[in-house]
């Protein structure tokens, strides 16, 4: 306890830089649930019905007649959304629909023509949940819409169905602290349902999404989506949860506020030590000099220990005079 | 560790007919006798007399059994010594001594660094002086002491602090 008094002031500087730290620090915590969309009915498992194609290793033969799939040409082609247009055919085009294993796949079903082919992926998300998290995030972070102040780095968002997972652009021109900072912020929230990408500018990204068409430069691009989205592959660049996860020392990033309270902190905790041993080194001198005047933090402890080993011995000449004495008074009886 | 009661008692017995026995009691308590009287009287010369004399007036006693606490017992006879000496001075001898022992102190006190210390003792009151060295030096209980200086519990116990903390001002640069 007197060890812990002495050194009380340092004791209260590295409590009070803890204590910062903590409450100031900007680790990335989840801000709450990942949304959770509207439930879809869960699939029984069915033996495969006729139409379906249960792997993805089917190829389409030549003029087999197949409903198109509707694309939007506002997205990248590898990460679209598929959907069901029966307007639009083409041949001798396969129809691949992406379903989740949570999906009503006999309800789904009975929607499309018996004569259309379907293809069956099993995920981890559902649609509806990716589509959450999609919206989930250009709410709050989209530069554009969002709402975070000057985190707002988040530039673009898709969700790529086949690989189950929503794409998130950020600026990569942004700080680096802030790139960090976002990219964990996204991934304590949404874990592997994101994957991150920091490949472009701002401007470079809007750049990528201005499009002049005519309708041969439709059909050009249309045909060649649907058969990139068939010959689909992965694109492996992006930042995964995984990576992240293994690498996570590396994303956790101090906020301004936060350092600037730890610093605080520590200097109180280094002015204190430096006082105390200061404190000590003078008292240290004065006892070594022992001409100037003792000056220090001396507790009672200290006093009484000064005391007693400044008590006095008698002389050795007092001593044989005592003993004299003694010897008197034992000869004497 | 100091002696226990029954060693004092041992001692006490055989001292007047055993010198072994003398020896013992005089290294166990000439120091914090020699102390209590130095710190009464500031005169290392006038000290050691009165060390001498308490221990000649034990040996005076005709029965040194009957005595229940030797260590407050010498302790509270080289007291009582000091102060009948430091009565006797007249004020203008008292200066003398100390204006010379202050010299003396200087060449007799080997301990340059325990200077401050009895200096700052040698600045509290009489009481607070002699129920600090008589605790610390003497390692006398607060009830030994209460009965060496025939003050109440309390009273001793209350002078002890307002001595530490006296001594705890000065030694901290302060004034008391």
């Amino acid at each position: 306890m007197k060890v812990l008094y002495k050194y009380r002031f340092v004791l209260i500087g590295i409590i009070a830089a803890l204590a910062m730290l903590r409450i100031t620090c900007g680790t990335s915590q989840a801000r709450g649930p990942v949304p959770t969309a509207t439930p879809m009915p869960t699939a029984t498992p069915t033996p495969t019905p006729e139409g379906w194609i249960p792997d993805d290793t089917y190829q389409p033969t030549s003029g087999e007649k197949v409903r198109m799939i509707w694309h939007s040409l506002y997205n990248d082609p590898e990460s679209g959304y598929a959907g069901y247009d029966e307007d639009n055919w083409y041949e001798p085009k396969e129809v691949i629909l992406v379903l989740t294993k949570d999906a009503d796949r006999e309800a789904i079903l009975k929607e499309w023509p018996d004569d259309v082919k379907l293809q069956i992926i099993d995920a981890k998300y559902t649609w509806n949940e990716l589509e959450a998290v999609f919206h989930d995030i250009n709410r709050n972070w989209d530069y554009r819409i969002g709402k975070n102040g000057n985190e707002n780095i988040v530039i673009g968002t898709g969700i790529n169905q086949r690989e189950n997972y929503v794409a998130v652009s950020i600026d990569r021109t942004a700080p680096m602290r802030i790139q960090k900072k976002v990219t964990a912020d996204l991934f304590e929230r949404y874990g592997d349902c994101i994957r991150i990408d920091a490949s472009m500018s701002l401007e470079e990204f809007e750049a990528s999404y201005v499009y002049e068409y005519t309708y041969d430069a439709v059909l050009t691009a249309w045909n060649s989506v649907n058969e990139a989205f068939y010959n689909y592959t992965p694109d492996t660049s992006l930042l995964t949860f995984t990576e992240y996860a293994n690498n996570r020392g590396a994303y956790q990033v101090m906020s301004r506020g936060a350092a600037i309270a730890l610093a605080v902190g520590l200097g109180i905790a280094i002015l204190a030590l430096a006082y105390v041993l200061r404190r000590q080194n003078a008292r240290v001198a004065a006892l070594a000099d022992g001409r100037t005047a003792v000056s220090g933090s001396y507790s009672d402890a200290d006093i009484e220990a000064l005391a007693k080993s400044a008590g006095g011995d008698v002389s050795d000449a007092g001593r044989e005079k005592i003993f004299a004495a003694y010897e008197r008074e034992r000869d004497n009886r | 560790m100091p002696a226990d009661q029954r060693q004092f008692t041992e001692w006490l017995r055989a001292m007047k007919q055993d010198r072994e026995a003398f020896a013992s009691l005089y290294a166990e308590m000439s120091r914090p006798m020699y102390t209590v009287a130095c710190r009464i009287l500031h005169n290392r010369a006038d000290a050691e007399d009165t060390v001498q004399e308490a221990f000649v007036k034990l040996l005076r006693r005709e029965r040194t059994d009957d005595i229940e606490n030797g260590r407050a017992y010498l302790l509270q006879t080289v007291r009582n010594e000091a102060l009948m000496i430091l009565r006797k001075r007249s004020h203008e001898e008292l200066q003398e001594d100390v204006a010379t022992d202050e010299q003396d102190r200087t060449d007799s006190f080997a301990w340059a660094n325990e200077e401050a210390i009895t200096e700052a003792i040698g600045r509290l009151e009489p009481a607070e002086r002699d129920i600090f060295t008589l605790h610390v030096n003497g390692e006398l209980s607060f009830e030994e002491i209460a009965e060496v200086m025939d003050m109440s519990l309390s009273a001793v116990y209350r002078r002890y602090r307002k001595a530490q903390k006296k001594l705890r001002t000065m030694m901290n640069g302060g004034n008391p």
